[in-house]
C-alpha cells in the first residue's frame, strides 16, 4: 500500500496529464453517441422470438419499422373543405422527400358491384363536388370494414395517413418534412398526431438526452450538500469532478464501443454523481483529518493507505450489485450493469489516483479545522434518541420492524411485471399520449401478427381458418381491427357471386386472386410470392398493459391450436348424392364453429346441426320454383348473355317458365330456343347452359334463404348478416376433413411487438430473481470475507433483505410495476446499501474491542458512524431524486425507488443492526 | 408482384402501340411525318391477328413469373377489339378478357365462376383493373391529328421524334420515339407523365421481317420506372387475316372452351 501511495505522489503530475488526455480523447468519441431504445432489441438477436420477428418483418417489408401514422382531426372530416384539405395533404406528403407511399381511406381498394359487373377501384375515385356527395361518402366510408376504424375514426372526425418512409430514414428529418407540409394546410385541423418508430426514436433520443442533462441539476444538488459537509472549495468540487469525469468516460466508451445509449443507460451520469461522490467524500475527509497532524505530502500518502481498502470494499459491493444485472438476458440491463460496474471501478481508480495526485500538486493552504463527524447537531441528537430507543425499547423497535415487513410482504404480492410502452414511458409522456389517442381513435398502434405458412397459403381451408381466427381475435378486449387477405377476398367473392364468404373451391380462389392479385394491399400481405407460401393476419393491439395483451395472445394461440392444421379435400362434384351426405356434417360443423368464433352463443347445437344437415341433404328440385319471381331472377342472372343475342326478358320468360315446370328435361327448351330466336344448335346449347347455371345459382339462393328462416326460428332470434353469410357454406362443392396425412397443411406462429413485450416481461421476472440472487451471493461473500465470519456476513445481509422487501411493498402500494427500470433497484440497493452495514459493523467492532461493552459500542457507533451514514445516504438519495424528474416514467420510478431504498436502508441499518449485533461474536473479541 | 392482368394489359398496350401508332403531323413537320409514314408503311397491314405469346414479368426483386396467352385482335372503324385468354399456368387457365371498341366495353370470364362479368368503364386516367396501365394507355387514339411531332435529333442509328398530345384529357405530356434508321421501326418509346417524368419505356428487342419487308416485333420489353418492374414478351406465333365469325368478339366466345 505504501508503494502505491508513493507511486501516486511521485507520478502525480503524469497522472493528472494522463487523465486530462484521456478526457480529451473522450471528447472526440462522445459526438458519435447514438441513442436508441427499441424493444425489439431488448433481447438477444439470437432469441427465437426476436429472430422470428425480424424474419417476418423482413418478409413483409419492415412494416413496423418504416411506417409513420399521421392522424388529422377535424370537426367533421366530411365537410367538403376539410375533405379537400385532407386529400391535398395526402398528395403533398406523397411527393415529399423520404416518403415512399401514403395510404389513406382515399386510396383503399373498394369493390364496386354493378349490374352483372364488378370493379375494383380506389375508395374515393370521384372526389365529392357537393356537400351532399361528401356526406354520402361519409356514410359509405363508415360502412366499409376495411376503412372504418382502420383509416377513419368511427366518429368520422379523424382521418389516418399511413406514411411509408425509406429504410433507415432520420426520424427528425422525417417529422420535420411531414410537419412542414401539414403546417401549411392546418387551418381547420383540430389535432395532429404523429406516431412511428423513426419519429418515436427521435422523441426518445430527446428524452434520454434530457436524462443525461439532469446530471447538471444533480451536480448542483450534490454540490450544495458537499458544501454543507466540507465548507471548502476542493471538498465541494473534487468529489463531483470525479463523478463527472467517470460519467464522461463512460459515455465516451459507449460511443467508441459502437453501443447505443438506451433509456436505462441515460440514467448512468446522474447515478454516478449520486453514488461515487461518496468515495470522494471519504478520501477528502480523511485527507483533511490527516492534514491536522501531517505535512501535505505525507497526508496524501497516509490518506491513500487508509482509505484504499474501505473504498475498494465499498466499490466492490456496489459493483457486485451492478454486475449482477449482467446476468439478465435483457440487453439494456446487461449493458447498464456492465457500464455501471466499469463506472464504479473507474471512479474508485480516479478517487485514489486522481485525488491523490491533485492533493500532491495543488496543496490546500488550509483545511477545515473542525472537520469531523463528531458534531452535536440536530442529526446527532436524533441519532442519540434512536440509540436509546434501540437499547431500552428494543421490543417496540422489533414490533415496528415486524409490522413494516408484514405490510411490505402483503403489498409486494401486488407488484406486477409490465414492460409495455405506456408503463415504460408513463401516462403523461407525449409518446404515451399519442399512443392513447391512436388507441382511442384507431384501436392501438401495435400489431399482433398471426403468421401462417403453407405450400399454398391461398388455399380455401387456410383462408377460412384465418377468417375464424380474426373473428375470434377481434372479440378479445385487448385486440381489434384484424386485417388479412381474407377480408378483401371475401368482399371480392361477394361481388362475384353474392356470397360473402371465402369460397371452398380452390379454382375460385385462383380466379379471385387473378382479379385482385396486383392490389398493393394484398401484395403487402403475402410473402414468397411466387409460391404464395406465407401470409400474416395483423391485429391491432388495444390494451397497453402487458398482462391484458399476454392473456389475449395466449387465447389467440389456444384458439388457433384448436383448428386442425392438416386436412384433405373431398370434391363433392365427384360423388353421388348419397356419398355427399356423408360429408355434410363437416360442412355443418364448419358453419357452427365459424359462428362460435364470431361470438355466437348456440344453446340447442344438436337441433341446429340436424336442421342444417336436413337442408343440405334436400334435393335441388325442392328449391326450384316455376314461378314468375324465380324466372325473373334467372333472367336477371343471364342478362349479359341474353343481351349478347339480343333476346329480351319478355321473349324468353315463358320459355324458362315451361323449362322449370319440366325441369330437368331440356330437349324441348333447346328446340324452343332454336325455333323462337332462329339460332344455331350450338348457340341454343350454349344458351341452355347459361340458363342452367343461372337456375343453379337461384336454387342456391333459395336454399340459403330457407336455411336462414329455419335457423332463426330455432334460435328464436334473427341471425346477424355475418352469421347468416356462413350459411353459404351449405353450397360448398369441396369439403375439407381433418387428416394428419392430408394434402393441405399449415403452420402458424404469433409474433409482433406485443409478443416481444411479453417475452421481455417474462425475462424481467426471471431477470429480477437471477440478478437479485447474484447480487445477494456476491455481496454476502464479500461481507463474510471482510469480517472473516459467516455469522457476521449473514447478519449484515438482514437489513438489506428487509430494505428490499420494503421496497417491493412500496412498489405494491404505489402500484409501481416491475419493468426493466424498476427491476434494477433491488440489485443496486443490495450493492450500494450494504456500504452502510459495512461501515456500521466496522465501527461497532472497533468500539466493542476498545470498550468491551456492546451497549456503549452501539451508542458510539450510532452517533459516530450513524451520522456519516445519514449524510452519505442523503447525498445519494438527493442525487437519485433529481433523476426522478425524468419525463420517462420507468426512470423516474427507478430513481425514486433508489433514493427511497437508500434512506430505508439507513433506517434498517440503524434500527436493526444494533439489535442483531448483540448476538454477534467477533473473533477479535477474544484477543 | 405483377399478376396476369398486368401481363395482359402490357401485351395489349404493346400491340396497340406497335400496330396502331400512326402520326399524321401538320405540314410544317414534314420530316417527322415522313419518318412516321415510313414506319407505318413498314408494318404488316392486316384486318385481324392471332398471337400466341409468352410473357415474363419481373418484379423489383428480380423474381420472374411466366404466363402464356393467346390473343385475337381486330380493328374496325378505327376501333380495336381484343380477346385474350390465359393458357398457362394452370391456376388461371381459361381466364378470358374481352375488350370491345377501344375498351369501351370490357368483359371478364373466370371459369370457376361460370358467369361473365362486365368490368365497369371508368375515367380514362383510372388504372385498368387496378394495374399501372390506364384505360387511356390501351385505348388512346394515336392517330389523332392533335399530336404534335418534332424531329429532335438524328443520330447514326436513330431518329428521335418527340410527340406531344395537345388533348388535355391525356395524362401524358409527351412521348419520345427512337426510330431505327435502317429498318424504320420504333425501337424504343419513352413515356413522360404530365410532370414530364419518364415513367415507362418500351423497347423492341427483336423483329421479324417478311418477304415484303414488313416488320413484326417479336421480342419486347416494357419497363415501369415507377414501380420498378418489367414485362418481357416473346411472340411465339402470329397469324394475320384469319376467318373470324362476325360475332367472334362477343360474350358467347369468351365462355367457349376453345377460341
Amino acid at each position: 500500500m505504501k508503494k502505491l501511495s508513493q507511486f501516486i505522489v511521485t507520478h502525480s503530475k503524469k497522472i493528472v496529464i494522463f487523465v486530462v488526455l484521456l478526457t480529451l480523447l473522450g471528447v472526440t468519441q462522445v459526438k458519435n453517441l447514438k441513442v436508441e431504445d427499441d424493444i425489439t432489441k431488448y433481447l438477444s438477436e439470437n432469441d427465437p422470438e426476436i429472430k422470428f420477428y425480424q424474419e417476418i418483418s423482413e418478409k413483409f417489408g419492415k412494416y413496423d419499422e418504416n411506417l409513420t401514422l399521421v392522424s388529422l382531426e377535424y370537426d367533421d372530416l366530411f365537410e367538403l373543405e376539410n375533405l379537400q384539405n385532407f386529400k391535398t395533404i395526402a398528395e403533398q406528403l406523397e411527393k415529399s422527400a423520404h416518403v415512399l407511399s401514403v395510404n389513406s381511406f382515399l386510396n383503399m381498394p373498394k369493390i364496386i358491384t354493378t349490374d352483372f359487373g364488378i370493379e375494383v377501384r380506389e375508395f374515393v375515385e370521384d372526389f365529392p363536388k357537393t356537400k351532399e356527395e361528401a356526406q354520402q361518402l361519409k356514410i359509405t366510408a363508415l360502412g366499409d370494414e376495411l376503412v372504418k376504424g382502420s383509416y377513419l375514426s368511427p366518429d368520422g372526425q379523424v382521418g389516418l395517413l399511413m406514411v411509408e418512409s425509406q429504410d433507415n430514414v432520420n426520424g427528425f428529418q422525417l417529422k420535420q418534412g411531414l410537419e412542414n407540409i401539414i403546417n401549411q394546410y392546418k387551418t381547420n385541423i383540430k389535432r395532429i398526431e404523429y406516431y412511428g418508430l423513426p419519429i418515436m426514436e427521435t422523441q426518445i433520443t430527446e428524452m434520454a438526452l434530457n436524462n443525461i442533462s439532469l446530471a447538471f441539476i444533480a451536480t448542483l444538488v450534490v454540490l450544495t450538500i458537499l458544501f454543507y459537509c466540507f465548507r471548502s472549495v476542493q471538498g465541494t468540487i473534487l468529489p463531483i469532478l470525479i463523478a463527472l469525469i467517470t460519467s464522461f468516460w463512460l459515455l465516451s466508451s459507449i460511443a467508441s464501443s459502437g453501443k447505443t445509449v438506451t433509456i436505462v443507460i441515460s440514467a448512468i451520469p446522474v447515478l454516478m454523481i449520486a453514488l461515487v461522490t461518496a468515495y470522494g467524500i471519504h478520501f477528502i475527509s480523511r485527507y483533511y483529518e490527516e492534514r491536522n497532524y501531517l505535512p501535505p505530502q505525507e497526508a496524501v500518502g497516509k490518506t491513500i493507505e487508509s482509505v484504499f481498502i474501505p473504498i475498494l470494499m465499498s466499490a466492490l459491493t456496489t459493483m457486485a450489485g451492478f454486475v449482477s444485472l449482467a446476468t439478465v438476458v435483457i440487453r439494456p440491463m446487461t449493458e447498464f450493469g456492465v457500464f455501471a460496474t466499469i463506472g464504479i471501478f473507474l471512479a474508485f481508480l480516479l478517487v485514489i489516483f486522481l485525488l491523490g495526485s491533485i492533493f500532491s500538486n495543488f496543496i490546500p493552504k488550509k483545511v477545515p479545522a473542525n472537520f469531523s463527524y463528531h458534531a452535536n447537531d440536530f442529526v446527532t441528537r436524533i441519532l442519540k434518541i434512536t440509540g436509546e430507543t434501540v437499547i431500552n425499547k428494543s421490543k417496540l423497535v422489533i414490533v415496528f420492524i415486524i409490522l413494516a415487513i408484514a405490510l411490505s410482504i402483503t403489498f409486494s404480492f401486488q407488484v406486477e411485471s409490465d414492460s409495455s410502452m405506456e408503463n415504460r414511458l408513463g401516462q403523461n409522456n407525449p409518446i404515451t399520449q399519442t399512443i392513447n389517442y391512436f388507441k382511442e381513435k384507431f384501436g392501438g398502434v401495435d400489431f399482433l401478427y398471426v403468421y401462417m405458412e403453407a405450400d399454398n397459403i391461398k388455399h380455401p381451408y387456410i383462408l377460412r381458418s384465418i377468417d375464424k381466427i380474426q373473428k375470434y381475435a377481434r372479440r378479445l378486449p385487448s385486440l381489434s381491427q384484424p386485417s388479412s387477405i381474407t377480408t378483401f377476398l371475401t368482399q371480392l367473392n361477394d361481388a362475384m357471386e353474392n356470397k360473402r364468404i371465402i369460397p371452398a373451391n380452390p379454382n375460385k380462389i385462383d380466379n379471385l386472386w387473378f382479379f385482385s392479385g396486383d392490389n398493393d394491399y394484398l401484395n403487402s400481405m403475402i410473402a414468397d410470392e411466387n409460391q404464395h407460401q406465407s401470409t400474416i393476419l395483423q391485429i391491432r393491439s388495444y390494451e397497453m398493459t402487458s398482462s391484458a395483451v399476454e392473456s389475449s395472445i395466449s387465447q389467440v394461440e389456444q384458439f388457433t391450436l384448436s383448428i386442425p392444421n392438416s386436412v384433405k379435400a373431398i370434391n363433392l362434384n365427384e360423388l353421388s348424392q348419397q356419398e355427399r351426405e356423408h360429408y355434410f356434417p363437416y360442412i355443418v360443423e364448419d358453419i357452427i364453429s365459424s359462428w362460435q368464433a364470431n361470438g355466437k352463443a348456440i344453446e340447442n347445437r344438436e337441433i341446429i346441426k340436424e336442421k342444417l344437415l336436413q337442408i343440405a341433404s334436400l334435393p335441388m328440385s325442392n328449391f326450384i320454383k316455376p314461378t314468375r319471381d324465380f324466372t325473373t331472377q334467372i333472367i336477371h342472372l343471364s342478362t349479359l348473355e341474353l343481351e349478347d343475342f339480343g333476346i329480351s326478358s319478355t321473349e324468353i320468360q315463358p320459355m324458362i317458365l315451361n323449362y322449370l315446370e319440366d325441369y330437368p328435361e331440356e330437349m324441348s327448351f333447346i328446340e324452343n330456343l332454336i325455333r323462337e330466336f332462329d339460332i344455331s344448335v350450338e348457340d341454343a346449347e350454349y344458351l341452355k347452359n347459361v340458363i342452367q347455371s343461372s337456375i343453379a345459382i337461384a336454387e342456391e339462393r333459395e336454399r340459403i334463404s330457407v336455411a336462414r328462416d329455419e335457423i332463426e326460428k330455432l334460435l328464436n332470434k334473427p341471425l346477424n348478416q355475418e352469421d347468416a353469410d356462413y350459411l353459404w357454406y351449405l353450397t360448398d362443392d369441396v369439403v375439407y376433413i381433418p387428416d394428419q396425412l392430408g394434402d393441405t397443411q399449415f403452420s402458424y406462429r404469433l409474433t409482433g411487438i406485443p409478443v416481444i413485450t411479453n417475452e421481455v416481461n417474462n425475462s424481467v421476472y426471471q431477470g429480477q430473481i437471477k440478478s437479485m440472487l447474484a447480487a445477494f451471493i456476491f455481496v454476502c461473500l464479500l461481507l463474510i470475507l471482510q469480517f472473516g465470519s459467516i455469522q457476521i456476513g449473514l447478519i449484515g445481509m438482514i437489513p438489506i433483505i428487509f430494505t428490499i422487501l420494503t421496497a417491493f411493498g412500496i412498489m405494491g402500494m404505489a402500484k409501481i410495476s416491475l419493468n426493466i427500470g424498476t427491476m434494477m433497484v433491488a440489485s443496486i440497493a443490495i450493492g450500494a446499501g450494504i456500504d452502510y452495514t459495512i461501515h456500521f459493523i466496522n465501527r461497532y467492532k472497533q468500539e466493542l474491542i476498545k470498550n468491551n461493552d456492546s451497549i456503549k459500542a452501539i451508542r458510539i457507533t450510532l452517533t459516530g458512524t450513524g451520522r456519516a451514514i445519514i449524510f452519505n445516504s442523503l447525498s445519494v438519495a438527493a442525487g437519485a431524486f433529481v433523476l426522478a424528474l425524468s419525463e420517462i416514467k420507468m426512470i423516474s420510478e427507478f430513481a425514486s425507488l433508489i433514493g427511497s431504498v437508500m434512506l430505508i436502508s439507513v433506517v434498517y441499518t440503524l434500527l436493526l443492526l444494533p439489535l442483531l449485533l448483540r448476538f454477534a461474536k467477533f473473533k477479535e473479541e477474544n484477543r | 408482384m405483377k399478376n396476369m392482368k398486368e401481363f395482359s394489359i402490357s401485351l395489349f398496350l404493346i400491340l396497340m402501340i406497335m400496330l396502331n401508332l400512326n402520326f399524321n403531323g401538320s405540314a410544317d413537320q414534314l420530316s417527322a411525318d415522313q419518318i412516321m409514314d415510313t414506319v407505318k408503311d413498314n408494318l404488316v397491314d392486316y384486318e385481324n391477328s392471332r398471337t400466341q405469346a409468352e410473357m415474363i414479368l419481373i418484379d423489383q426483386k428480380g423474381d420472374e413469373e411466366k404466363r402464356e396467352i393467346i390473343m385475337v385482335e381486330k380493328e374496325e372503324n378505327d376501333k380495336v377489339s381484343l380477346l385474350m385468354r390465359f393458357l398457362a399456368p394452370k391456376s388461371v387457365e381459361g381466364v378470358t378478357l374481352l375488350s370491345m371498341e377501344d375498351g369501351d366495353k370490357i368483359y371478364l370470364f373466370m371459369p370457376a365462376f361460370q358467369k361473365p362479368r362486365r368490368i365497369s368503364g371508368s375515367t380514362k386516367q383510372e388504372n385498368f383493373m387496378g394495374t399501372d396501365f390506364s384505360y387511356e394507355d390501351i385505348s388512346m387514339d394515336y392517330q389523332s391529328e392533335e399530336y404534335q411531332k418534332n424531329l429532335l435529333k438524328e443520330t447514326e442509328q436513330h431518329f428521335l421524334i418527340e410527340v406531344i398530345p395537345d388533348n388535355q384529357e391525356i395524362s401524358y405530356k409527351k412521348f419520345l420515339l427512337h426510330i431505327n434508321k435502317k429498318h424504320f421501326y420504333m425501337e424504343k418509346v419513352e413515356f413522360f407523365n404530365l410532370e414530364e417524368q419518364l415513367t415507362k419505356i418500351l423497347e423492341i428487342k427483336e423483329i421479324q421481317m417478311d418477304e415484303n419487308g414488313k416488320i413484326t416485333p417479336m421480342q419486347m420489353e416494357l419497363s415501369n420506372l415507377i414501380d420498378h418492374h418489367q414485362t418481357k414478351m416473346n411472340i411465339k406465333e402470329i397469324e394475320y387475316n384469319l376467318e373470324l365469325s362476325p360475332d367472334f368478339f362477343s360474350i358467347r366466345t369468351i365462355q367457349k372452351p376453345k377460341i
